[in-house]
Parts: C-alpha cells; structure tokens; sequence
C-alpha cells in the first residue's frame, strides 16, 4: 500500500511520537469537517515528511471518491513516490489520504507502514466524528427551521391549535386555542394552571374521559369536523368542531396529538336567536291576526240575533288589533330598513297635530281601561318638516308602550314643550318605570327592561326603529324615569328644517 | 253543561274562547298566565276541559301542561292547545300530553268542533266544584 515512507522525524525535527500525539490533540479539538480535512491532510504530510497530499472522501452511497482538500499539485512538484493511506472506521473506509513524495524509496519499513496506517486511523476518527457532528448541526437547524415554520403556522391560523404529549401533557396552543378553551396561563391569585375544560356532547351531556378529543387522539383516531361544547373553569361554554390525528414514534406509539378546532358558538346562537326571532314573529304577528279573525267571525255569526252595542264593541276590537298588525309590520319594515341603513324618509310640510291626533285614535287602545290627557293646544300649530306616516309610527308606538307597560286605572299622558327651534313630545306614563340603568337599553331591538313580570307582548323593535326615525329627522327620542315611577318618553322633533317651521 | 277552564294572555282571544265557549252551551273560566292557572288548578276541582294557549310569560302552556300531567286528578284532563308560534322544537310539549292542537289565526267551527270531540262523554253536566273562582 505505501511506497514511501519516511516517519523517523517530521517537518519541525520533532519525534514521531511527539509530532503524532500533537496531531491527535489538534484533530479532537476541532469539529467543523473542513477544518479536520485540512489538518489531516497537513498533519499527515508533516508527519510523513511528504511534498504534497490531498484528502478525498467517498461520496455518498455512490462511493465514488471525490477530492476535499489538496496542498498543491504532485505532478508540478515532479513527484514520483504515493503513500496511500486508507481512511477507515471499524470495517467502513471512508476515504483515502495520498502523500506524494519527490523521492522513492521502494521499501518502506514496516514500523513506517504502520505509522502511516496510525495516522490515517486518526485522521478518520476525526472525519467521522466531524461529519456526524456536522450532520447534527443540519438536523437540528432543520428541526428548529421545522419549528419555527410550525409556530409561526399555528399563530396565524384563525383556528384553535393544541400539541399534547404521549402522556396527555399539553406541550404547545397557540393564542386561538388558549381563547376557545379558556386556559390562558397561571391564575393570577394561585400561580396555579387552570383546569382542563371539561367536555361535553353537542347533547350537553358529559363526555366520557377516552372519547374527549384528547383521548380520542391519543388512542390513535383521526378525527374530522366533530363537533363539542367545552365548559370552561370559569363556567362558560363554547361549541366547537374539532379535528385531530396523531403522530408516531419510530416503535408506532403516539408520540404526539395534534387537534385543531374551531369556535362556533357565535353561529350556533345566531342559529337559536333566528329560531327564537322567528317563533316571536310568527306569535306576535299571528296572535292580533287570530284576535281579529276569530272577533269577525263571532259578529258573522251573531249580528243578526246579537244587541247592537255588542256588534260595535267587537267590530272595535278587532280594528284594533288590525291597527296593531298594521304597527307590527311597520314595525318589522322599519326595522329592516334601519339594520339595512337605508331608511327612507318622504318629507312633506305637515301639522305636528295632525300627526298626533291620528295616532291617538289608532293606536290609544289603553282609553277604555287607562286614563289618557291629552294636552297639545292648538295655538300655536307646530309645523315641520317631516314624514307623516313614520313620525304617526314614533308616537303611535310611544302610546302603545306607555298603555302596555302601566296597569288599569293607570294614567297615560301626552303633553308638548316648545324649545328654541325644537318641540319636545313627552308620553308619561304611571307603569313600573325603567331601571334608571336600562334606560339607554330599550332602544335596542329585541329588547325587554328585566323588571318586567312576564313577557309584556310585541317584538321589541318599536323603540328601536322610532329613535331611527327620529334621529332621521334631525331629533332625538330618549326615556326618562318619572319620580315617583312611570317613565317619560320624549321625542324632540327641530323646527328649522327646510319647511316653514313654527308659525308664530 | 261541561266547565272549560281557558288560559290566555292574550285578551282578545280570551274573550273570543269564551264566547265560543258559552256558545256551546259551557262555563268558561278565562285566567290570564299560566301562574295564576297553576295555582287555580291546584285548589278547584278539576275542569272536564282545557284552552291552553302555548306562548305566555312566566309560566308558559308547556310548564302547565307538564304541571297538569304530573298532578293526580289532572293526568287525564283534555288538553286543547292553542298556539301562534311553529309546533316544533324543544320548546314544544310531547305528542300525546294533549289532544288537540289549533294554530292561530284559528275557524271558530274548528274550535267548536274540537271541544265536542275533546270533552268527555260524560261531561255534559257541571261537575259539583269546591273552591271555585
């Protein structure tokens, strides 16, 4: 194998064994596989007493051998001797190293064959540990790039993440997941961790602790689009649609369960709020039909026997509830438009008086059973400009609510104040008054004040449309608590719109 | 004469059942929630039939009808129950805890002909009632 050897000193005059254990040292101390290469290469030169070397390396699995490193050309240098020393590890060679030589000796000793071999060991010790140490630096800047990439995924998706152990152990939840579930770090009194959320079916019911998704996961099922309710610690709950699978160790164990899922309570209560918005319409609207209806029937059946006094009474009722229908669905309509933004006004000079007499006589319903004062002089006529048919709505429903929500015998009136530019309508009534703190709350549509004793009828979208109306109009409309119980409710309508205003 | 107890928020209607009620030749009791029915069910002996409209703040027709089929002497009471809102859902009793069902807006014949074949045959006479409203 070598041809010429030359191991009784090296370069620097030191001894063979000196130089040898000084190349070992310097090969353990560097792990980067360039530098290895380098000083083997140098090292094996120096210590052989050789012109040139070169390292080469087997490629790959194609071991074929390609140069890594070269002190300079053998052929200019006119050598004419190659030691070839085989880099090998147990029974795998993992390269040569060439040392050229410009004089040949044709028979080296033994003792330098076996130096030669010596340091080539060495040389592939070092070259093996480089190239798993290098292989390790790849892995791990690859796992952590992996990691990063996998971060930086779950943190943007709008989905609820979490990673968990074989163990069950949550290890990794994105900000989404910390939300849905409620578990968004140590309790701040206790310093301890909050519960898991319990589990429950989309039934409610309690969820067993193998058929949580978790358990589910980790068992080893792929799980797609499920749906539960998680109860968090603090109570509340969230329906979710998850979906998870595992990943395996090597020996096939689940190593990790990853579920992803998803928050749709916002959708599911926008489900049951249609439901419910659908049942009170048809209920509202078809108890004045019914009411209407079957009062018609009755007097088709009974007027020709019946006392005239009873015709009319009924006939009277069912116009009112027609008129109720009618305030209904105006009601409905408006409320439309306004959540659409495009409420239409038709404006039109017109008599405040007018507006308020016609909607006294269609929607004061209350006077049989109600005292009603009714206290608009005449002089002066309030003129404005305005739309007629919404403003009788606004005032028809101020009546309406001031009789719904005041007992029998209580007293409902209807009084004017004259401001600079501006008239205020005030409907009092003597009912139970609103908690001074829901009295912005009412003109939400769908609203009820909690006071109430049972549900006092009607959709709860009339205050909510007629403040539209009236901010529509340039005014306001706001409610008041009455001292001594009762509310006002007061519509402030502006004079100086482009009409004639305030004739004075 | 049979006496029909009728529960109906809505006072229109109540006085429509009523009529309809006397029309047929029977007593009508008109109570207006489902509370103050509850407690007159509890000390009146029981009617040979019931108006019971659905949708009612407070106690509401299926918290009634619930109470009555849980309630010895008012297991067997027929129920006709009168409802606006759509018969379906959680929200709804069970078929079979009443008798019949009529959605407003309702025909008078319909109600007529729903208490004939509702009432008891053996209600044509006014039970002897202790504790009456």
């Amino acid at each position: 194998m070598s041809q010429c050897l030359k191991p009784t000193t090296n370069h620097n005059g030191s001894p063979p064994a000196e130089a040898f254990a000084a190349l070992v040292m310097r090969l353990n101390a560097v792990t980067a596989l360039s530098e290895v290469i380098e000083l083997s290469v140098h090292g094996a030169m120096d210590l052989l007493q050789g012109d040139a070397a070169s390292l080469w390396l087997t490629d790959g699995d194609s071991r074929q051998l390609s140069c890594r490193y070269q002190t300079d050309d053998p052929v200019r240098l006119r050598c004419s001797g190659t030691a070839i020393l085989p880099l090998k590890v147990g029974c795998v060679v993992l390269g040569v190293i060439h040392v050229h030589f410009r004089a040949r000796d044709p028979h080296p000793a033994p003792e330098a064959i076996a130096y030669g071999e010596a340091i080539a060991c060495q040389c592939a010790l070092a070259v093996e540990r480089a190239t798993l140490y290098e292989q390790e630096r790849a892995a791990r800047s690859e796992a952590e790039a992996r990691a990063e990439h996998f971060q930086t995924l779950i943190s943007i998706i709008s989905d609820g993440v979490t990673v968990v152990d074989g163990r069950g152990e949550v290890i990794l939840r994105n900000q989404r997941s910390a939300e849905i579930t409620g578990v968004t770090g140590p309790d701040p009194v206790s310093g301890e961790e909050y519960p898991c959320p319990s589990v429950l079916g989309p039934d409610g019911e309690p969820v067993a602790a193998d058929q949580t998704p978790v358990g589910r996961v980790l068992r080893g099922d792929t799980v797609r689009d499920e749906e539960i309710i998680i109860r968090r610690h603090d109570g509340s709950e969230r329906s979710v649609i998850w979906s998870g699978g595992a990943v395996r160790d090597a020996s096939g164990a689940v190593a990790l369960a990853i579920i992803s899922f998803r928050d749709v309570t916002g959708e599911r209560q926008l489900e049951m709020a249609k439901d419910q918005v659908m049942q009170v319409l048809a209920h509202e609207l078809r108890n004045p039909l019914a009411a209407a209806s079957g009062l018609i029937q009755l007097v088709a059946e009974r007027y020709r026997t019946a006392d005239p006094g009873w015709v009319e009474e009924h006939l009277r009722l069912a116009g009112l509830e027609l008129a109720r229908l009618d305030g209904l669905t105006n009601d409905i309509l408006a409320g439309y438009q306004v959540s659409q933004g495009r409420l239409l006004l038709t404006l039109q000079p017109l008599d405040l008086a007018d507006v308020v007499q016609k909607a006294a006589a269609q929607y004061g319903w209350g006077a049989p059973t109600h005292r009603f004062i009714v206290e608009f002089p005449a002089e002066p006529p309030i003129r404005l400009n305005g739309d007629a048919r919404l403003l009788t709505q606004v005032v028809g429903n101020l009546l309406s609510n001031a009789f719904k929500y005041t007992p029998p015998e209580g007293t409902v009136r209807l009084c004017r104040t004259l401001e600079p530019g501006a008239v205020v309508l005030r409907v009092e009534d003597s009912g139970v008054g609103i908690p001074q703190d829901q009295l912005e709350g009412v003109f939400r549509g769908f609203y009820r004040a909690t006071n109430l004793q049972g549900r006092p009828g009607g959709l709860g979208l009339g205050l909510y449309v007629s403040r539209h109306i009236a901010r529509s109009h340039g005014g306001d409309l706001w409610a008041e608590s009455r001292p001594g119980g009762g509310t006002a409710m007061c519509l402030r309508l502006p004079l100086d719109g482009p009409g004639p205003g305030l004739a004075t | 004469m049979a006496r029909i107890l009728i529960v109906e928020d809505e006072p229109s209607i109540g006085l429509i059942l009523s009529e309809v009620v006397r029309g047929e030749g029977h007593e009508a009791v008109l109570l207006a929630n489902g509370a103050v029915a509850r407690e007159w069910l509890s000390r009146s002996a029981a009617p040979d039939l019931v108006l019971l409209d659905l949708f009612m703040p407070g106690v509401n027709g299926r918290e009634l009808l619930s109470f009555m089929r849980s309630t010895p002497g008012l297991q067997t009471t027929p129920v006709i129950l009168i409802t606006g809102a759509v018969p379906s859902g959680a929200s709804f009793p069970p078929p079979g805890s009443y008798q019949s069902l009529l959605t407003k807006p309702f025909n008078l014949c319909d109600l007529a002909t729903a208490i004939r074949d509702c009432l008891p045959p053996g209600a044509r006479s006014l039970p002897e009632a202790a504790g009456r409203d």
